[in-house]
């Protein structure tokens, strides 16, 4: 893809960014509930004035109009604005949970791609045998079962009867390695801290699981199927006719286009696995992005929920590039 | 009918009489075809075993849903020690019968479901069939929104709107619907676009048809296999929606029964009474999963194309 579509589809983004942006803002401020209220808490004895300094100080005293015009002139220097609840940047708060959000969304990705792959491609060179049908049936049963019941199925068998994973959390407290990229899997084995790599990994595999389910079922399918017809295909014959190995016929020739259609599907499945796992986060108490917009809902904490919904458009903008970029290099003849 | 003469009128009442027949032809082959396709036929009767369920609930609960007891609480299911078959599979933390909560919990999940889908339907079809058909300003504006929206995740997206208008059955309705009438928005008016241009298309015209006539008497029942499909597939979706809402306290409220809310409620005792959440949990994935078969079923028999062979 050429530098400069690449620049245009950057620029388009930007308008649809900023209208997001403004209806966030404003819908928010329609919404029941007053953040100076949720700020004070439920204590009774509220002092008018601190109320009223506490507006001030968030510039809610200001007309609607006023306050998103502040707000806009922030976002163009780069300033998210103040969180109400923590009383620090938005920006800084966001970005210390981006780290275990991508560190959750890799893994699972990780374990989709390795269950996925590789059944999606015997299943297809050894249609309708038993592998095959075998596959089938779990890929169907992993598109049907709700994500967050499957993570407390997991909690049940491999925590609670078996005591192989952790229930909660992300790390135990006593081998959190010191703070590199945030993404603890990766700090442990950049300062050789062995415990913690392991503890971090044993977090990590039932959340990975139940989140990375859905995907690895939705994938197998779609590679299976684009495999099969491809395999088909009249330069696959050709291919063989060469008297080529099956091996080298099926990865160098039918796995590289079968991989189109696939690689579009996940692409557009990790903007959801960043966006959509608030309930995994839920459940297994992993302090992530989804966790903070939620709670942020909940706290009327307007700043940090526009400022997370924006970043979330913002994923979905780039997955869509990032798929469109790899499309040109896996098939050269498409061109954007 | 007179003499050698064949009046329009009789030609109109011919070609409605073929039509009719084949419409019912291609039903009944489809119906076979159903039955011939075994997993799909198993799906179909699992579907519609629970919607018979979900309607006559109140006469096979064999406990009242709501009833609690505090001397009857974590009773485990029968085939545990302790459980028996007065409470089929057991009970929860305030002594209330799940499998009488599981039954009735069928009635919301269905009818989120089927309404949210009916509804986002016909508006995304009768919005992507215009858009699709005339083009032009009104297309580019509402491609422009379905963009917008397709670009939150549906979840997040559904709890923000969730707190501004308060949990609720029909503000969750009305919520599930905002976005999804973009899936069927989309997929009709792709079809739409594909369609317009062959010949029967121009054909019609020539006959003097009207647009209204053309879009909805020539071109959508060409396309309502794919819509139907779709549909299918995403009652399943708004199902797990519904539940995954409920599960955070945003959809349906306590004390009705909901399989969202009981799976969370499980989730504290989980640790001992295992099954609280298991239970609803299961009746939500056979539900799902049944949904999702009829749906690749009909597919493979309606929209072969898009057979995942």
């Amino acid at each position: 893809m050429k530098s400069t579509k690449i620049l245009e589809r950057i620029l388009i983004a930007i308008p649809t960014m900023l209208i997001i942006a403004i209806l966030i803002f404003v819908l928010m401020r329609i919404m029941p509930g007053d953040p100076v209220d949720k700020m004070m808490g439920k204590g009774g004895n509220i002092n008018i004035e601190e109320v009223q300094a506490l507006e001030r100080e968030f510039h809610l005293d200001l007309p609607i109009s006023a306050q998103l015009k502040i707000f806009l002139s922030g976002i163009f220097h780069g300033d998210l604005g103040m969180s109400f609840q923590e009383r620090r940047p938005v920006w800084e708060l966001i970005a210390e949970r981006i780290p275990p959000t991508l560190e959750l969304a890799l893994c699972a990705l990780l374990f989709s791609l390795i269950i996925s792959i590789p059944i999606g491609i015997i299943s297809a060179v050894k249609q309708n045998s038993l592998i095959d049908r075998l596959g089938m049936a779990f890929a169907f049963l992993g598109i049907s079962t709700p994500a967050f019941w499957l993570g407390i199925v997991l909690i049940i068998i491999f925590s609670v009867k078996l005591s192989i994973f952790p229930v909660y959390g992300r790390i135990a407290y006593v081998y959190k390695p010191i703070h590199i990229t945030g993404m603890y899997v990766l700090d442990s084995i950049l300062s050789g801290n062995w415990p913690a790599l392991k503890d971090s990994i044993m977090h990590l595999v039932l959340p990975s699981v139940s989140l990375g389910a859905a995907l690895a079922a939705v994938t197998t399918r779609i590679l299976r199927s684009s495999m099969l017809e491809v395999l088909r295909a009249d330069y696959v014959t050709l291919a063989r006719t060469k008297g080529l190995s099956e091996y080298m016929v099926i990865t160098k020739h039918a796995l590289r286009n079968a991989l189109i259609p696939t690689v579009t599907v996940v692409g557009l499945q990790v903007g959801m696995l960043l966006g959509g796992n608030m309930i995994i986060e839920t459940i297994f108490g992993w302090p992530g992005l989804g966790r903070l917009v939620v709670t942020s809902i909940f706290n009327r904490d307007f700043p940090v929920v526009q400022g997370a919904v924006m970043f979330y458009a913002l994923i979905y903008v780039a997955a869509n590039l990032i798929v469109d970029i790899i499309y040109t290099y896996l098939n050269p003849k498409i061109s954007l | 009918m007179t003499g050698l003469f064949v009046t329009q009128k009789d030609l109109q009442k011919n070609i409605k009489f073929n039509e009719k027949k084949i419409w019912w032809k291609n039903f009944k082959h489809s119906i076979r075809e159903l039955i011939k396709c075994r997993t799909a036929f198993i799906g179909t009767i699992i579907v519609l075993s629970f919607i018979l369920v979900a309607v006559i609930a109140p006469v096979i609960a064999p406990h009242d849903p709501l009833k609690a007891s505090i001397i009857k609480r974590f009773i485990p299911p029968f085939w545990i020690e302790g459980g028996s078959t007065t409470y089929f599979f057991g009970t929860d933390e305030i002594g209330r019968d799940i499998f009488s909560r599981i039954i009735y919990g069928a009635r919301v999940s269905l009818l989120v479901g089927l309404i949210t889908v009916s509804i986002s339907g016909v508006l995304g079809t009768v919005l992507g069939s215009i858009a699709g058909y005339y083009g032009g300003r009104f297309d580019a504006i509402l491609s422009r929104i379905a963009d917008l929206l397709l670009s939150f995740p549906d979840l997040i997206f559904a709890i923000f709107l969730m707190a501004i208008t308060g949990p609720g059955f029909f503000n969750l309705i009305l919520i599930l619907c905002f976005k999804s009438w973009v899936n069927f928005f989309r997929l009709s008016r792709g079809e739409m676009i594909s369609e317009k241009t062959k010949e029967y298309i121009e054909a019609a015209q020539a006959l003097g048809e009207s647009d209204v006539q053309i879009i909805f008497k020539e071109i959508l029942p060409n396309i309502i296999h794919s819509l139907l499909v779709l549909a299918t597939l995403r009652v399943g979706y708004f199902i797990i929606l519904e539940a995954s809402l409920s599960f955070l306290g945003l959809g349906i409220q306590p004390p009705t029964p909901a399989w969202g809310s009981m799976i969370n409620s499980g989730r504290a005792f989980m640790l001992t009474s295992w099954w609280i959440s298991t239970m609803p949990g299961i009746a939500l994935l056979v539900l799902v999963l049944s949904i999702n078969l009829l749906g690749e079923g009909l597919r493979d028999i309606l929209d072969p194309r898009l057979k995942l062979e």
